[in-house]
C-alpha cells in the first residue's frame, strides 16, 4: 500500500512540476519583467533497471536489493537571469542555479533501502545543505568594454572532451547521482565560490585573458555512497555487525567528509588563469591552476589503520556479543589528506582540410608535485608512505561528421551526418616505483603509464524526432570499458509545450577477466530509462 | 564686359547640358521585372486575378506560373498535413521594389570600377567596391555576383520562427533562433560606408545565432566569419551552452543540417557561401508568381501544415540561374535560383540530389520594410522548405517575434567573437 501511495506520489510530482512550467509553446524559456527576468531549467525522471547483479545482491539474507529498480530520481534544475544593465557601454546580469533532487529507489527497495548507512541515505535521498546541495551557481556579470568580472559561485569550462577530464581541473566533481559519460558534465559539477575576469585584448592572436582566485572555498569530489547505484556495493553478513547499516567504505568515506577544509582563507585558496589565442590556424589555451586536491589523495597509514580497526573491532564485538555494536564516534585527527599542488596545462584545437576537413583536439595536463600514497606493491590497502610525483596527461581527440549512405539516410528519414569523434587518452607518472598507488587513475599496479580511448557518436533520426547518442570507453591496462546508447525521442511542439523528451538506453560495463584491478561499475549494467521536460 | 543676361544664359545653356547627368544619377537603373509594354500584359492579366483565391480547384489555370513542384502542394492538401479547406492563396498585384538610397548611391559610384571576374570567377576589387557591381548582368556568374552584393542593409536582426513539420503526423518541432548580420565591407546603408576602417584580419561578413529552441539548445550560441578573401573558409564557433564548451565547426558542416531543421548552413538566403564554390549558367527569364509582398501576421498555418494559408502572390519576371558546387561530392547536384530582378534576393529556388533528381523546393516570402536609416528595403520575412523525398516541410518566420530590424547603427562588430559567445544569457 506504501509503495503504492509511493508511485502515485511520483506520478503527481512529476505531472505538477511539469504542468507548472509548461507555457506559451512558441517562447523557449519564461521571461518575465519585459524580458528583464529569463527562466529556465528541467525536470527529469530518471530510472536505472538493473539487468545484471552479482547472486549476493539479490533478495535473501544479506542482500541489498528486492527488486532491479536501482535508481529512481526526481531532479530538477532552475536557472534564472535577471539583467540589471544592458547597453553599449556595459551589461550587469545576475545568474543564479537552484537544483533539487528526490531519489526513490531506497523507499521503493527496503532492502536497498536497510544497505544505505543511515546518514548517507538522508544525503542520498533529498539535498540536505542549501551552499553544497541546492545552489549550484549565483553570480553577478558586468561587462564594460573588453573587461568582464565575474563574482560568485561558478562553474567553470576549461576542457573540451566528452569522457576525459584533461585541462578541465577547475571544479571537482559530485559523483553521488551521476558519472561522466551518463550525466552532462554540468549536473555532475560543483560550482565553487570565486572571482573571475577576463580581458578581451587586441594583441596578435586575439588574446583573452582569464584569472581565477577563490578565496577558500574548498570542495572535494562527492563519492557516491556505498550501496547506492553509482557506489561499491555492500555484502552485509548476518553477525558482523559494526554499526547501524554500515560498511566499510561508508566509514571511510564519512571521515573523508569530516576531513575535508570547508571554508578557509588562509589554507583553501585557489588561484590560477588561463589565455586564450588563436595563432596559425590553431585555437589554443595555456592555463595554470594552483589548488588543493579534489579528493583525498593520501592517508596517514597509521591514522588509516586505527580508523579501520576501530570499525573491525565493533564488528568482531557484534559477532561475540550479539546484534550490532556501534563502532564510536571517527576519530578527530585528521587522517585523510587534501594537500595543494599545481597543475599547468592546455589545449589546442584546428581543422585539418586534407583529412576530410576533421577536426582535430590536443588537451594535456602537467601535475606538478602531485601529492600519492605509497603501499606495498601499490596496494591501498597496505598504506606506508607519502610522496609527490609529477604526472603528464595526453589526449588526442578527432572528430568528423560523416554523411551515411542514402539507403539509410531514407530509410531513416535524415539527412543529418553521423557525428563521430575519438579521443585517446595517455598519462605518465614520473620518476615511478612499484609501490605508488594509482589504481584510482586506472594504472596497472606498478605501472607507470595509462591509456584509454573513448568514442562518442550521434546521430539524428526521422528528422528531428528520434536522437541516437552513444558514448563509450576502454582503459588499455586494466581492461576496463563503459557502452552507453541512448535513443531520445522528441515530442512534438503541441504536447506540453514542446520541451519533453524520453530517453531509454542502457549501460554497459565489463573488465578483462585476466586484469586484476576490479571494475566498480562491473555487473551493474542497467537499462536507463529518463522522462525529461525543458523549458 | 559680361552682362548679367549673358551670365544668365550661360548658366541655363550650362544647366541644360548637366541636366541628363543630373537626372541620370538620381534615377539610375538597377533592374525592373518588365518592361513597359510587358507591364500592360501584367495588368491585362491582373484584371482576371488579382484578389481571387487560388486553391487546388483552380490552381490548374495558373500552374505555369509556379514550379511544377508547388502546384503538385496545393493539389495535394493532405499529404502536406492542410487543414479541411485545403491550402490556398491570393492574387495580388505586381509592384516594383525600389532599391534603397544608399544602394543607389553606391552603385553609381562604383559599377563602372567593378573589375569584370577573372577565370575563376573573382572580382580582383571585389571588398573596394558596393552596390550592385552589374546593374545589367550579362550572365549567372553577375547576376551571382549582385545576389551576394545584397547587405541586407549592413547590419540585420531578425528571429525566426520555424517549425520543422512532419505533414503526416502532423506535428511539428520547433526550432527558435535569433540572428543578428553584420558587414565590414560593401557597406551602402549605414556610415562609415563602404567599409569599416580597421579591419585588420579581412572580414567581410558575419552571423550570430543564438538558438533558443530545440530545447537542448537554449542559449547555444554561434557565429560564421566570413573573408573577403574568396578563397578563405569561414571561421564558425560553437559555444554549446549545455556544456559551456566552445567548439569550432569543421567546413564539412556547411552540408550539415542545422540541429532542429532540414536546411543545410549553406542553405540561408538559399545560397551562404563565398560565390566561386558554384559554376552559374543563366537560363534566361521566367515569367512567375512570387510571394514579393507579403505580410507574415496574416498567414495561418495548423500544427503538421507543410505550408501556411493566406499568403499573397505577385507575378514577377525573374532571372533563372542555375548553381553546381564545385566540389563534385557536394550534396547537392544542382540548385535552380529564380532570382528578383530588382532586389536579387532568390525568391524560389530547386534544388536536384547529386544523381540529377528533384529532391527539394524553397520559397522565401518577402516583403518591402522600413530600415532604421529611414529608407525601405526588399527583406526575406519567411521561407518554407518542403522535402518532396522524405514528404517533410519546414517553415521559417521571421516576423513571429518582432519585426526585422534592418540597419541598425547600434549594431557592432564587436559581437563576433570568443568572448561573446561566453556572455551569461
Amino acid at each position: 500500500m506504501k509503495k503504492k501511495v509511493l508511485f502515485l506520489s511520483t506520478i503527481l510530482t512529476t505531472t505538477v512540476l511539469i504542468l507548472l512550467f509548461t507555457h506559451h509553446p512558441a517562447r523557449a524559456m519564461i521571461e518575465l519583467m519585459d524580458g528583464k527576468l529569463k527562466i529556465n531549467g528541467f525536470i527529469k525522471e530518471t530510472m536505472y533497471l538493473r539487468t545484471q547483479m552479482q547472486d549476493r545482491e539479490k533478495h535473501g539474507p544479506g542482500g541489498n536489493h528486492d527488486s532491479i529498480l536501482d535508481y529512481a530520481n526526481t531532479a530538477v534544475m532552475i536557472e534564472a537571469l535577471y539583467t540589471l544593465k544592458d547597453d553599449d557601454d556595459m551589461a550587469v546580469r545576475l545568474f543564479g542555479g537552484l537544483r533539487w533532487w528526490w531519489e526513490k529507489a531506497p523507499l521503493y527497495d527496503d532492502d536497498l533501502r536497510r544497505s544505505i548507512a543511515h546518514r548517507d541515505r538522508k544525503d542520498y535521498v533529498h539535498p540536505r545543505n542549501f551552499d553544497d546541495d541546492m545552489l549550484t551557481e549565483l553570480y553577478i556579470d558586468i561587462q564594460r568594454g573588453p573587461w568582464q568580472i565575474v563574482i560568485g559561485k561558478q562553474i567553470v569550462q576549461w576542457g573540451q572532451l566528452d569522457v576525459n577530464r584533461v585541462a578541465d581541473v577547475v571544479n571537482p566533481l559530485d559523483l553521488r547521482h551521476g558519472v561522466p559519460g551518463v550525466d552532462a558534465w554540468e549536473e555532475i559539477k560543483q560550482g565553487i565560490w570565486m572571482i573571475r575576469t577576463f580581458y578581451q585584448s587586441e594583441l596578435p592572436g586575439n588574446l583573452l585573458f582569464e584569472f581565477i582566485f577563490n578565496p577558500g572555498d574548498y570542495r572535494g569530489t562527492l563519492l557516491p555512497y556505498q550501496s547506492t547505484h553509482w557506489g561499491p556495493r555492500y555484502f552485509k553478513n548476518a553477525q558482523f555487525k559494526p554499526g547501524h547499516e554500515m560498511g566499510m567504505f561508508a566509514w571511510l568515506h564519512q571521515k573523508m567528509n569530516r576531513d575535508h577544509h570547508g571554508w578557509n582563507l588562509g589554507e583553501n585558496y585557489e588561484f590560477g588563469g588561463r589565455i586564450s589565442g588563436y595563432t596559425w590556424d590553431i585555437d589554443w589555451t595555456l592555463l595554470y591552476w594552483n589548488h588543493k586536491s579534489d579528493g583525498a589523495v593520501t592517508a596517514d597509514p597509521a591514522a588509516v589503520s586505527a580508523l579501520a580497526t576501530q570499525y573491525v573491532t565493533a564488528g568482531l564485538k557484534s559477532m561475540f556479543l550479539g546484534g550490532s555494536v556501534n563502532p564510536g564516534d571517527w576519530p578527530s585527527t585528521r587522517v585523510f589528506k587534501y594537500k595543494r599542488y599545481q597543475t599547468i596545462g592546455g589545449t589546442a584545437q584546428t581543422q585539418i582540410d586534407w583529412l576530410r576537413y576533421t577536426t582535430w583536439d590536443l588537451e594535456w595536463f602537467y601535475e606538478i608535485d602531485t601529492p600519492l600514497s605509497k603501499g606495498e606493491r601499490g596496494s591501498s590497502q597496505a598504506l606506508y608512505d607519502e610522496v609527490r610525483r609529477d604526472i603528464l596527461g595526453i589526449a588526442i581527440k578527432v572528430s568528423d561528421r560523416i554523411r551515411l549512405p542514402k539507403w539509410f539516410n531514407n530509410t531513416f528519414r535524415t539527412q543529418k551526418k553521423l557525428e563521430i569523434s575519438l579521443t585517446y587518452f595517455w598519462e605518465k607518472v614520473f620518476n615511478h616505483d612499484h609501490d605508488l598507488v594509482l589504481d584510482d587513475r586506472k594504472h596497472r599496479p606498478r605501472d607507470n603509464i595509462t591509456d584509454a580511448v573513448s568514442l562518442f557518436l550521434r546521430q539524428e533520426l526521422w528528422h528531428t524526432s528520434w536522437n541516437l547518442v552513444f558514448i563509450g570507453n576502454y582503459y588499455f591496462q586494466v581492461g576496463h570499458w563503459m557502452a552507453v546508447p541512448v535513443f531520445t525521442y522528441v515530442f512534438p511542439s503541441d504536447f506540453l509545450g514542446g520541451g519533453m523528451r524520453v530517453d531509454i538506453g542502457a549501460k554497459f560495463y565489463g573488465r578483462q577477466k585476466h586484469k586484476i584491478i576490479g571494475n566498480d561499475y562491473d555487473k551493474k549494467d542497467s537499462i536507463i530509462l529518463r522522462l525529461r521536460y525543458e523549458f | 564686359m559680361i552682362s548679367f543676361k549673358k551670365i544668365c544664359g550661360m548658366l541655363t545653356a550650362v544647366s541644360l547640358l548637366l541636366l541628363p547627368l543630373v537626372a541620370g544619377a538620381s534615377e539610375i537603373d538597377l533592374g525592373t521585372a518588365y518592361t513597359a509594354e510587358e507591364l500592360v500584359e501584367v495588368r491585362e492579366w491582373e484584371k482576371i486575378w488579382v484578389g481571387k483565391k487560388i486553391d487546388a480547384g483552380n490552381i490548374d489555370q495558373i500552374s505555369d506560373y509556379f514550379p511544377k513542384a508547388y502546384t503538385g502542394m496545393i493539389k495535394n492538401p493532405e499529404k502536406w498535413g492542410a487543414p479541411p479547406e485545403g491550402l490556398y492563396f491570393y492574387i495580388q498585384p505586381y509592384k516594383k521594389v525600389n532599391a534603397t538610397k544608399g544602394m543607389i548611391e553606391a552603385t553609381q559610384k562604383y559599377a563602372s570600377i567593378v573589375k569584370k571576374p577573372d577565370a575563376d570567377g573573382i572580382i580582383a576589387n571585389y571588398a573596394e567596391v558596393a552596390g550592385r557591381p552589374f546593374p545589367k548582368p550579362q550572365n549567372g556568374l553577375e547576376i551571382a555576383y549582385n545576389f551576394d552584393f545584397n547587405n541586407h542593409g549592413d547590419a540585420a536582426h531578425y528571429r525566426r520562427y520555424s517549425p520543422n513539420i512532419n505533414p503526416k503526423s502532423r506535428t511539428d518541432r520547433m526550432s527558435d533562433q535569433e540572428y543578428w548580420e553584420f558587414y565590414w565591407v560593401q557597406r551602402t546603408e549605414i556610415e562609415p560606408k563602404p567599409a569599416l576602417p580597421k579591419n585588420k584580419k579581412g572580414y567581410r561578413r558575419a552571423f550570430f545565432t543564438h538558438m533558443y529552441k530545440p530545447e537542448e539548445f537554449l542559449n547555444t550560441r554561434m557565429y560564421v566569419l566570413r573573408y573577403m578573401n574568396p578563397k578563405k573558409d569561414d571561421d564558425t564557433y560553437l559555444y554549446y551552452s549545455q556544456f559551456r564548451r566552445i567548439r569550432r565547426l569543421s567546413t564539412s558542416q556547411k552540408t550539415d543540417s542545422i540541429d532542429g531543421t532540414d536546411l543545410i548552413y549553406d542553405d540561408e538566403y538559399f545560397w551562404d557561401g563565398q560565390i566561386i564554390r558554384n559554376n552559374y549558367t543563366y537560363k534566361g527569364k521566367k515569367d512567375m508568381l512570387a510571394s514579393r509582398h507579403t505580410d507574415m501576421k496574416k498567414t495561418t498555418r495548423q500544427p503538421g501544415q507543410g505550408l501556411v494559408n493566406g499568403l499573397t502572390y505577385e507575378r514577377c519576371n525573374l532571372l533563372v540561374v542555375e548553381a553546381i558546387n564545385k566540389d563534385p561530392n557536394y550534396i547537392y547536384g544542382k540548385r535552380v535560383w529564380y532570382v528578383d530582378p530588382e532586389s536579387y534576393l532568390i525568391l524560389w529556388t530547386e534544388i536536384y540530389d547529386e544523381n540529377g533528381r528533384f529532391w527539394k523546393m524553397f520559397t522565401n516570402y518577402t516583403n518591402v520594410l522600413p530600415t532604421m536609416q529611414g529608407d525601405k528595403k526588399h527583406f526575406i520575412v519567411g521561407t518554407c522548405f518542403p522535402d518532396f523525398v522524405r514528404i517533410h516541410s519546414g517553415l521559417s518566420n521571421q516576423q513571429h517575434f518582432f519585426e526585422p530590424e534592418i540597419s541598425n547603427p547600434k549594431q557592432k562588430s564587436n559581437m563576433f567573437t570568443i568572448s561573446n559567445l561566453q556572455k551569461t544569457y
